[in-house]
């Protein structure tokens, strides 16, 4: 009977053995395939957020985290938020080292708390820890609840696997709502079902789980977080935001709440009514009224961004960007349309997910940070970016094609597609004439045109000064002893933008006996796509592009081509051409680059470096010429 | 009669249909505050500085002492600050017009406010001056960290054309604190000014940065003030600081602080002579500094007992290893928490949870190294990062943190760090490399170390292997770092992890490397790298291969490319860089052409070396860079970019091989 209590005893204690759950926070208990290529593991970390109503919720969360080395310490940070509708009710935390042996405690007064905003302002604080340990491995286990009144527009979502090089132990979820009030659940990486669900004093609570997720490594030219990290995103079918309530079934119904925000924040001065038929009564076409006001916009306001309580999510009035000249991308959005209404030009307010944000067909606010103005003319629909006017209009910029938009309108919303430019029409192109003289000195007139999002990248330089834009064209300089002597930079702001620049340069090419050495392509700088090593995700490349360049040689008298470079290669990644012509005492040296968008299977990465290899290559081609030794004779 | 009479009129006429401004074609500026002139409103460019994107019209501080008299003198040090700018360009609007005022939140002695803003832009339209003034709504207060502070306030209606003007009233209850006056921008400055009334008991001197002229002017006046219901006659001495048509102030690349060469006054406090008390006096010489940074808490420091004296490995007899030992063991036991200090925190706390900030862990070093029967001293010195250590008019602000320095019996010194566990003796991290430290209770004169001429940092590549006739290059590259270059390589590896870093290797030298080896010595002080690579050079078909004479260049670009400078050029160590490659020719090539040897230099402490040859089917050359000196002046810029110059193009030289003939 004692042997059988002790087996079973020792049973029960191989089985706890490493559950950070129950306390065990030795790091000897972490399983082998979750420390390998990690920086940290989470032992354990649980979310339990209950809805009692749709004006109050509350959020218990416990995160214990193993940190095996000095890039892991970001994981070991504490930090949250809270705003003027949510405040911490309470906080600890330890720290534990490698065996588990608890080596110092922290409260509600270790939290270093900030309010400091990019922007002008907002209700937002932020609670902060950063903890250190001298040695590795160690743990660090935080426990707090925030109380939620008001300001809940959704559940937070479950991201059990916070970044890249982190494996996790156990992650929790578990979302309790009123008898009767319906959710919906998105999910990225992992699955939407929870795995068990329980009635409890009026409350339904689903609880979600993930388990020995193994780490990710990031690499250069991979798929997208959502496409390779777990999360679930939720959203309640009723809800109620700063004492509006709204529902969140689809993005329709969304709109409706949305429309309530928007409703009386176009309220006209009269000064700008007037502004406004100055500037487009007397232009006879719609897009002639949409570039004056988009220019008159532009000159005239400025990007400053307060976001405090609804502010957050409602535009700034029209008489409020008016009296002050500035807004945020709501304001401004908000603003432009009503300039628009006045002088009868239908436009749209629409919400998108920019930069790495991305909205989709489940209705949720989460997935959307930015507003833009759509204008449907007769022959093309105009995305306008109300913060950054001097953007080309009709020109759709890189952070905001590509992706849904959730355009307003007839007091609904509809999502529609952004397409993105193909890869033939962002190109770089030069053409350069360079005259060399016999001791390899040359002097060069280039000009590089920049299209469409390829002009995208150099939009800064419209406003730069001389020294900036010798700096620039000097990055562009392929010879190590070129010099850029002047630039001129020239954009043509239409709907398909483009800039040329140019610019003169002076450089020398080595004189080797009765040999010279030219570098073929002297201008673009190399840059090429990031390899590593070993290959784990498929390969994405999201922009592709076209470099053209022709460049013309006149080489000195009685020098002709001994050794030109030449290379043709087509890959499912793009082409790489290299072509060197002799026509007389003129060496022409013609290039061809692209490189195509795409997702590649990873299988195929050896191909894809080998063409990189290509392209790096071209870039260091080289023309070698000889003089004629009869004519020296 | 009529005739006089007109033309008298004339002017007057005229001016009521005319522009206003176009009487007005030398520049007009104003410096009261709410007024604007023609002048400024229309102009579009600053002559003296077309390429600025603002200019600063006038930026006038005023600081006096406000007396609250009382049975005790309550007083507040006061600053009133007006500044207007003229937006030329449409990249200054969002910087100018949103303006972030940062200021101290701390309990009484130390506690500063902000209060009195108002702003308002001015525009032309339609030949019309209009005036936008901002409300109230538009100024926000954060807390950014506890004891810190920010204001945040827009000016509305700013666009390319407007004149913006705001003022603001600073006050503090730290009396013996003036702030600095920047008197440069990083756009120009038309007109400085700081007006400062200190009263008698509070005495100054008045320190001047930067090379633009700044004029100086010093009066006095004589006030009554009621001090315990008498009435006292306090003398107030004056000082008036003006810089005009100032510069901007643009930051450039191998600069480590560009802050320190700002024009700038900067008051310092030589003593407090209140009525009635004893006075205190801050010296300005390094052995006050001492005193002052000792009744600050420094001398607390020296009394820590070392926690570890049993764990010092006492096997070791030579001192270099024991005193590494120590070093090794001090490090491990207690990690940086990233905040530079001269002063130690709660020691206890320190030793229970292994973190503590510089002066911490340094004064644990000096602890146990004192246990081992070493002489270590603290060496106070400036961050790089913070600017250089004054030799006269010190103040504690131009100390930020420590070093130690160890006397062995041998009379040498080593000096260690504790905060950077890559750091070995006599390797410091790059922020403490300064040229001028200071021995704690060191001779006032001669009390002074150089910390950044430690150590040998040299880098040697070994690269040997041959080409084919296709270009391939397939070797073997050994390469060995000493000291500060074996630090920062161990810095780059450990960092990043081994996998980022070899993928970083290939990617920059354009080659594919295997077998990667990394050996670390016993001190740390030496790190050999091994490893296979195979690196493509550009070949014809027909026989010839070019390919660069040092496999791999230590120069790729010349770094001094701007043909301008304005402040000095600071590299991060001296150091000595040397490549050496012995290439076996493809069967049947000779090499045709190879580069001249150059040998070259400058200054005298910059030295260039290439030397090739070719000996049957063996390419060999050697590349060596020596720089000896950390910092250059401006003076000597037109000399080392044409070294540099002549560095990139050796590196980038090209051997042509071919098949014998």
């Amino acid at each position: 009977m004692g042997k059988r209590l002790m087996l079973c005893l020792c049973c029960i204690l191989c089985t706890v053995a490493g559950r950070a759950q129950d306390g065990n926070y030795s790091a000897a208990g972490i399983p082998e395939e979750l420390c390998a290529g990690a920086d940290a593991v989470m032992r354990y970390s649980s979310m339990d957020f209950k809805m009692k109503s749709v004006y109050e919720a509350t959020e218990r969360v416990v995160t214990v985290v193993t940190v095996l080395n000095g890039r892991g310490n970001v994981y070991a940070d504490f930090g949250c938020y809270t705003d003027m509708c949510s405040r911490i009710k309470s906080f600890k935390g330890t720290l534990y080292d490698s065996s588990g042996k608890a080596v110092r405690k922290y409260g509600k007064s270790d939290l270093l708390v900030s309010e400091l905003f990019y922007g002008l302002a907002s209700d937002m604080q932020y609670h902060i820890i950063d903890v250190e340990y001298p040695s590795y491995p160690y743990t660090v286990r935080f426990e707090y609840e925030i109380e939620h009144k008001q300001g809940i527009m959704a559940p937070p979502g479950f991201y059990p696997v916070q970044g890249y090089r982190l494996g996790v132990q156990r992650a929790e979820y578990r979302l309790s709502l009123p008898e009767g009030a319906e959710y919906y659940v998105y999910a990225e990486n992992m699955s939407p079902d929870p795995v068990s669900s329980e009635k409890r004093l009026g409350l339904v609570c689903d609880t979600y789980v993930l388990e020995n997720f193994k780490p990710v490594d990031r690499e250069p030219m991979m798929p997208r977080d959502t496409e390779v990290l777990p999360r679930l995103i939720f959203s309640c079918r009723d809800f109620s935001y700063h004492g509006i309530p709204g529902n969140m079934d689809s993005w329709a119904s969304y709109a409706e709440w949305q429309w309530k925000l928007l409703d009386g924040r176009d309220a006209m001065p009269e000064e700008l009514k007037k502004k406004v038929h100055e500037l487009t009564d007397s232009v006879p076409d719609e897009l002639g009224k949409v570039r004056a006001l988009y220019d008159y916009l532009g000159q005239t306001t400025r990007y400053v961004l307060i976001a405090i309580g609804i502010g957050g999510l409602q535009p700034m009035t029209a008489q409020e960007v008016y009296d002050n000249k500035f807004g945020d991308c709501k304001g401004l959005t908000n603003y432009m349309k009503t300039m628009l209404d006045e002088c009868g030009i239908e436009s749209y307010y629409t919400e998108i997910g920019s930069g790495k944000k991305y909205l989709n067909d489940f209705a949720s606010p989460y997935f959307s940070n930015h507003a833009i103005l759509c204008v449907p003319l007769r022959n093309d629909t105009l995305w306008i970016e109300c913060t950054a006017p001097n953007l080309p209009l009709g020109y759709v910029h890189t952070d905001i094609a590509d992706r849904k938009a959730l355009v307003y309108h007839d007091r609904t919303a509809t999502l529609v597609d952004i397409p993105a430019y193909p890869d033939s029409v962002n190109t770089v192109t030069t053409s350069a004439e360079v005259r060399v003289a016999a001791d390899g000195t040359a002097h060069a007139e280039a000009a590089r045109t920049y299209a469409m999002t390829c002009y995208e990248y150099t939009m800064s330089l419209e406003h730069a000064e001389q020294k900036q834009l010798v700096d620039y064209a000097a990055t562009i300089l392929n010879v190590p002893s070129g010099k850029v002597e002047s630039v001129v930079y020239t954009p043509d702001k239409s709907a398909c933008p483009s800039a040329v620049l140019e610019f003169d340069a002076s450089m020398s090419f080595p004189v080797m006996g009765d040999r010279m050495i030219l570098d073929a392509y002297p201008f673009g700088a190399k840059i090429l796509p990031r390899l590593s090593r070993n290959r784990v995700h498929d390969i994405v490349i999201e922009d592709g592009y076209r470099m053209i360049d022709t460049v013309r040689f006149r080489v000195p008298a009685g020098y002709r081509a001994e050794v030109v470079p030449s290379a043709n290669v087509e890959t499912p990644f793009g082409r790489c051409v290299v072509a060197v012509e002799e026509c007389g005492d003129e060496i022409v040296a013609y290039r061809f680059l692209q490189l195509n968008s795409g997702r590649y299977p990873k299988d195929m990465y050896g191909e894809f470096k080998e063409f990189v290899d290509r392209i790096g290559g071209s870039f260091d081609s080289k023309i070698v010429l000889r003089r004629d030794t009869d004519e020296n004779d | 009669m009529k005739l006089k009479l007109l033309t008298a009129f004339l002017p007057a006429l005229l001016s009521t249909f005319l522009p206003a401004w176009s009487q007005e074609t030398e520049p007009v500026f104003s410096r009261e505050f709410g007024l604007v002139t023609d002048y400024e409103l229309a102009m579009t460019r600053y002559d003296r500085d077309t390429t600025a994107a603002a200019v600063v019209i006038y930026d006038d501080s005023r600081v006096y002492y406000d007396y609250k008299p009382d049975n005790q003198i309550k007083v507040e040090l006061v600053m009133e600050v007006s500044v207007k700018i003229k937006i030329l360009k449409q990249e200054a609007v969002g910087v100018y017009a949103d303006v972030s005022l940062p200021y101290n939140t701390a309990d009484s002695g130390n506690r500063e406010s902000i209060s009195a803003i108002s702003a308002a832009s001015y525009n032309l339209e339609d030949g019309r001056v209009v005036r936008t003034e901002m409300s109230d709504d538009y100024i926000f207060t954060e807390q950014v960290m506890p004891g810190v502070g920010i204001v945040k306030f827009s000016i509305p209606e700013v666009r390319v054309g407007s004149v913006i003007e705001y003022r603001y009233t600073y006050r503090t209850d730290r009396l013996t604190h003036i702030p600095e006056f920047d008197f440069q921008m990083e756009i120009p400055e038309i007109y400085c000014h700081a007006h400062l009334e200190i009263p008698e008991f509070l005495q100054y001197t008045m320190l001047c940065y930067g090379d633009h002229p700044v004029r100086a002017e010093q009066t006095a006046f004589v006030k009554n003030v009621l001090f315990r219901q008498s009435q006292m006659a306090l003398a107030t001495n004056v000082y008036d600081y003006v810089a005009e048509n100032v510069p901007a102030l643009t930051g450039e690349d191998f600069v480590w602080n560009a802050e320190q060469y700002r024009t700038r006054i900067v008051p310092s406090l030589v003593a407090v002579l209140l009525p009635g008390q004893p006075g205190k006096v801050y010296e300005l010489t390094w052995g006050g500094i001492d005193k002052v940074l000792d009744e600050a808490g420094f001398k607390a420091g020296f009394k820590y007992k070392n926690p570890y004296a049993k764990n010092v490995d006492k096997l070791f007899t030579e001192d270099e290893d024991r005193i590494r030992a120590i070093h090794t063991f001090v490090m491990n036991a207690v990690k940086w928490n990233g905040t530079y200090s001269c002063l130690p925190s709660n020691m206890s706390d320190v030793i229970k949870y292994g973190m503590g900030n510089s002066a911490d862990i340094n004064f644990l070093l000096i602890s146990a190294l004192e246990d081992a029967g070493y002489e270590a001293v603290p060496v106070l010195l400036k961050l790089r990062s913070m600017g250089e250590m004054p030799i006269a008019h010190p103040t504690t602000e131009d100390i930020n943190t420590f070093v130690v320095m160890v006397r062995l019996p041998s009379g040498e010194t080593v000096f260690l760090d504790g905060t950077d566990r890559q750091s070995t003796p006599n390797v410091l991290p790059a922020k403490m490399r300064v040229s001028r430290a200071r021995i704690y209770g060191g001779d006032e004169y001669t009390g002074w170390v150089c910390l950044n001429d430690l150590g040998n940092n040299t880098t040697t590549i070994n690269i040997s292997g041959s080409v084919d006739s296709t270009g391939l290059f397939s070797g073997q590259a050994v390469i060995r770092y000493t000291d500060v270059d074996a630090m920062d390589k161990r810095k780059e590896v450990y960092g990043n992890g081994t996998e980022k870093y070899l993928d970083e290797l290939e990617m920059d030298g354009s080659m594919e490397v295997e077998d990667y080896e990394m050996e670390v010595s016993d001190g740390g002080d030496c790190v050999v790298e091994t490893y296979k690579l195979k690196k493509r050079f550009a070949s014809t078909g027909d026989g010839l291969v070019m390919m660069n004479a040092c496999i791999m260049p230590i120069v790729g670009k010349n770094p001094f490319a701007d043909p301008v400078r304005t402040l000095p050029v600071e590299f991060d160590a001296a150091e000595r860089i040397k490549v050496q490659c012995s290439i076996a020719l493809p069967e049947g090539y000779a090499v045709e052409q190879m580069p001249e040897n150059i040998r070259c230099d400058a200054y005298g402490s910059l030295k260039y070396v290439y030397m090739g040859r070719a000996v049957g089917n063996i390419f060999t050359s050697m590349s060596e860079l020596s720089i000896g000196e950390v910092m250059y002046g401006a003076d000597k810029y037109e000399g080392l970019r044409e070294f540099f110059g002549r560095v990139a193009g050796s590196c980038n030289d090209m051997v042509i091989i071919g098949k014998s003939l």
